[in-house]
């Protein structure tokens, strides 16, 4: 892989083998830099989610306390911001098999620094998809019946079993790549207190960096990286089967599937790109993460976005050209009626406006793009939750004789607190990750550059 | 000497151990009751009971459940429905002058309240030209149904009478149930107690598994009654309807009644143009309509707000 | 002629020859009609390869009686299905009443009916019960129940979709196992170079 173009990076391979080393040992020193140190502001931000998350676990201590009925969902918008926050996290899970893996099988090699921020950011990500929909169950003390009394029939029984294999495969695509950084901490980070080396000392599998482990690892490797695309396809399409295959309008679409794995990868690029800006600004990693990274990302970002407005198009033109029924008044309503400003906000903010600028090299620079990828990932958000809610709230039948409240839905503050909560909660795994273990990998970056660590490791006498 | 130190630190740590192992299994059980138990308040008023060992206790009255049917289904034969049936209703829309009867027996019979309703009494108008007409919507036990198919325990499911029916023990409260149907028939109880009848009305007909009352965390929706149907009786909406407006029958029987008047299904239907709800959809419903012709009355607007509090 | 006045009660007059006769009359017809002659009705089944035709033969103190209307009824679960219009019996007792063809009976095809003379004035009313083999076999239970659907609990899953999830489940998770076991791999091979490192120390 080292023979391809490195986009950006020097081809050092003409060094001295001394000159490598040196190389080598200031990548380490950087890299290892936020491990050593955490400054007043890495506190106060991990203070910060740590609270986020604290009141979110109260609120659903109430929520356990006296039932579902203090959110705002009631018998029509029967899923409301649990649902589309669920989604959310597993869009942006897919990032991980599309940088590490799909990036991995071209030729592209700039990304390889970026993998491990892909990946902890998909790791976080379905891990809390699978924890807020428990918290959207009626009856969480029964979760067992999923595995005891589960039907193969049901589409939530194919995204537990998905969700779970994913996020097994995600851990392990994160870990593996991960043994070099690990037995560098073991090695390195000798001032750390007793219980973290032996964290490093167990979790390094006695890595050594020899012929055989570096041959099992790449090829370890080289298995997830196929295996792992079919399975963060099928871990978005099922999810979005879990409305296609329903019979209710706006939900009743064969383009579901390929619209989700879309959008998916659009935001969940989107992540990434803010994840690399907050880590070259805070950890001094300009050197690594270049702009012409960002460059390269911002190009992607365009792709996707391009991409994804195609399915809107197909998902949102046909049907309106249509009005049919109960789905010209869903039509209305997001074109002009009551969802009007949330749809077009999200659809130019978070799609259009995006996909245009970024043509203009200038807004691919770190911070203009980091910017537009705020937008993209805020309304990413918003739209998993107008394609939730809105179609509970256009039913065949009209909706009469019911409570006022029971004909909208405004999720009630228990609700904001936990969607915050899981929010934080990712953002909190993936800054006490990067507090314990390299951000950046290093024997992918320095590959990138031509030096093989494997060669380094194993001299040839 | 020693043996008895030995003996005795072992019995402590078994005894510490029983304790501990008794105290988490009573807080568990604890919480769980907490979260889903009763919670209905002492009256004060005793009541003797025997308990099953033989011991006279005294129980609070409130707590008594009355259990209508003392030979409850076992789970599998509940699952299974009631031999040689495929129950069936035709809703008259000819005679329905949302007088709501219906509504209100059925959550009597179902020990309901609002805001929760099983059925449901709205005004339709398919077109600006054609007159407007109230409509009895309850669940149409669909042989195709969409709700089954994606319940992920297995907690709702089509017996061979024709009935959907829901086992509140099992359900967790995914709500994709709800998601799924199109009629908008099921709904959900969203606290304890929610809906539950507070003027002390037992109905007659209680869900036949678990079901004793609103379960928290659980859906539930219109069941055509089975219960009353094992004691030969009409569901508690066909006999509430001043107006005879639903019919309910067998259709093995080929056989409809509101009470009042029978006929044979298969003619009612033809003679009558019966039609299903949605029938597009593919659902294959089991509740079929009388176009509204030939009307009793005419139409007549709704004069008062209903179900508008929680 | 001179009305008497006066309280006369002494012998009977007009008034109460005209109101015994009356009674007398009132009472005679009240006897007759509580002398209801009981009726018997008498079933029998007449079957061809088109028709199925009740006979009902009402007899009286064993001589047939016209007049009275005979009605059919099936017993359905809610209530009683009338079958065809009432028919009134000729001078031989009988009546005849057609049956249709395609009425559905229980399991067996048998049906259970009621016929009945109902509020006659002189038999009063009459009910007799019977049954025959003249059930159409109903449809059964719903034909898809029991088979493998989608819709079906979860034994009965569509065989297609077990087999193809069982598949993927067995090949992707014997990957993570295989992924698992490298890993073990990998742990080994250090420990081997860490041994064979230090034993050459």
């Amino acid at each position: 892989m080292s023979q391809h173009a490195h986009l950006g990076a020097d081809n050092i391979a003409h060094l001295t083998d001394e000159e490598k080393r040196e190389h080598r040992k200031e990548i380490r020193e950087v890299v290892l830099r936020p491990l050593r140190h955490t400054g007043w502001a890495g506190w106060l931000w991990i203070g910060f989610l740590s609270v986020i998350f604290l009141i979110g676990c109260y609120a659903y201590y109430l929520q356990l306390k006296n039932g579902l009925k203090v959110t705002g969902m009631r018998d029509y918008a029967s899923w409301g911001l649990y649902i589309s926050n669920f989604i959310f996290f597993v869009a942006i899970s897919l990032v991980g098999a599309l940088i590490s893996s799909v990036l991995r099988l071209t030729s592209f090699d700039w990304y390889r620094p970026i993998t491990r921020i892909a990946e902890i950011i998909a790791v976080s990500g379905v891990l809390f998809a699978g924890l807020i929909i428990i918290v959207d169950m009626g009856r969480p003390d029964r979760v067992l019946n999923l595995f005891i009394h589960g039907r193969i029939q049901s589409p939530i029984v194919w995204d537990v079993i998905i969700v779970s294999t994913y996020l097994t495969m995600s851990v392990l695509f994160l870990y593996i790549p991960l043994l070099p950084g690990i037995a560098l901490c073991r090695d390195q980070l000798t001032e750390k207190p007793k219980w973290q080396r032996w964290m490093y000392k167990v979790l390094a599998l006695n890595w050594n960096g020899s012929h055989k482990q570096w041959s099992m690892m790449k090829k370890s490797i080289a298995v997830i990286c196929v295996l792992i695309i079919p399975l963060a396809i099928s871990i978005h399409t099922v999810t979005a089967w879990l409305f296609a295959t329903t019979l209710r309008p706006g939900w009743d679409s064969t383009n579901f599937g390929p619209y989700f794995v879309a959008g998916a990868f659009q935001a969940g690029t989107a992540c990434v790109i803010i994840a690399m800006f907050a880590f070259r600004k805070v950890y001094g990693l300009q050197k690594y993460l270049t702009e012409v990274h960002f460059n390269q990302m911002g190009k992607l970002l365009v792709f996707l976005c391009l991409i994804y407005a195609y399915f809107n198009l197909n998902e949102y033109l046909v049907p309106a050209y249509k009005m049919r029924g109960a789905e010209g008044k869903l039509l209305n309503d997001l074109f002009t009626g009551h969802f009007a400003p949330l749809y077009w906000s999200v659809q130019i903010f978070g799609m259009a406006l995006p996909a245009l600028l970024l043509l203009w090299k200038r807004a691919r620079k770190p911070l203009p793009i980091a910017i537009i990828a705020v937008f993209v990932v805020v309304a990413a958000w918003f739209k998993r939750y107008l394609i939730v809610t809105p179609i509970m709230l256009h039913p065949y039948t009209p909706i009469q004789g019911v409570p006022q409240a029971w004909t909208i839905y405004f999720p009630t503050w228990i609700e904001i607190a936990i969607v915050s909560a899981s929010l934080a909660g990712v953002m909190l795994i993936i800054t006490v990750f990067s507090k314990f273990f390299p951000i950046i990998s290093i024997w992918e970056t320095l590959e990138n550059e031509g030096i093989e660590l494997e060669e380094m490791d194993n001299p040839v006498k | 000497m020693e043996k008895t130190h030995k003996e005795d630190s072992q019995r402590r740590k078994f005894l510490k151990f029983g304790l501990l192992a008794g105290g988490a299994a009573l807080t568990g059980w604890g919480v769980q009751k907490k979260l889903y138990g009763d919670s209905i308040p002492d009256t004060g008023s005793k009541v003797k009971v025997m308990t099953a060992d033989g011991k006279l206790v005294e129980v609070d009255s409130a707590h008594l459940t009355k259990h209508v049917s003392e030979t409850a289904a076992s789970n599998a034969a509940a699952r299974e429905g009631i031999e040689g049936r495929k129950f069936i209703k035709v809703i008259d829309l000819a005679k329905c002058a949302n007088a709501r009867k219906c509504i209100s027996g059925c959550q009597e019979a179902h020990n309901r309240a609002a805001p929760v309703e099983f059925l449901k009494v709205i005004k339709m108008q398919d077109t600006n030209l054609t007159a407007p007409y109230w409509m009895v919507q309850g669940c149409n036990q669909c042989d195709n149904p969409p709700c089954t198919k994606v319940c992920p325990v297995d907690a709702t499911f089509k017996r061979k009478d024709g009935i959907v029916l829901i086992d509140n023990e099992r359900c967790i409260g995914c709500r994709f149930c709800m998601a799924a149907c199109p009629y908008g028939a099921r709904s959900f109880n969203w606290g304890k107690d929610w809906g539950k009848a507070t003027t002390g009305v037992d109905g007659t007909c209680h869900s036949p598994i678990g079901e004793n009352g609103p379960v928290m965390g659980t859906v539930q929706k219109c069941d055509f009654c089975p219960e009353r149907s094992l004691k030969g009786e009409l569901p508690a909406c066909v006999t509430s309807c001043p107006n005879g407006t639903i019919f309910f029958g067998d259709e093995n029987e080929d056989v409809v009644t509101n009470g009042e008047d029978i006929f044979r299904l298969s003619e009612l239907l033809r003679d009558r143009g019966g039609y299903r709800y949605l029938e597009e959809l593919g659902t294959e419903p089991r509740v079929y309509y009388l176009p509204p012709v030939e009307r009793n009355f005419p139409f007549e607007e709704d004069k008062e707000i209903h179900n508008s509090t929680e | 002629m001179v009305y008497n006045t006066r309280n006369n009660t002494s012998g009977i007059s007009l008034k109460r020859i005209i109101l015994l006769l009356v009674l007398s009359c009132l009472s005679v017809a009240n006897g007759w009609a509580q002398d209801t002659k009981t009726a018997t009705i008498s079933l029998s089944y007449l079957q061809t390869d088109s028709t199925k035709t009740l006979k009902a033969t009402v007899l009286s103190d064993n001589k047939p009686v016209k007049g009275p209307e005979i009605h059919l009824y099936v017993k359905r679960m809610f209530g009683m299905l009338p079958v065809g219009k009432a028919v009134a019996t000729d001078t031989l007792g009988e009546a005849l009443i057609n049956f249709p063809m395609d009425l559905p009976g229980d399991k067996d095809g048998i049906i259970n009916m009621v016929v009945k003379i109902e509020k006659d004035e002189i038999y009063g009313s009459v009910e007799v019960e019977g049954s025959a083999k003249w059930g159409s076999k109903p449809k059964g239970e719903l034909s898809e129940w029991g088979a493998r659907s989608l819709s079906a609990s979860r034994e009965k899953a569509p065989m297609t979709l077990v087999v193809v999830s069982i598949g993927l489940i067995i090949g992707v998770w014997g990957t993570v196992l295989w992924l698992i076991f490298q890993l073990f791999r990998i742990k080994k091979a250090g420990k081997q170079i860490k041994k064979a490192t230090e034993a050459a120390i």
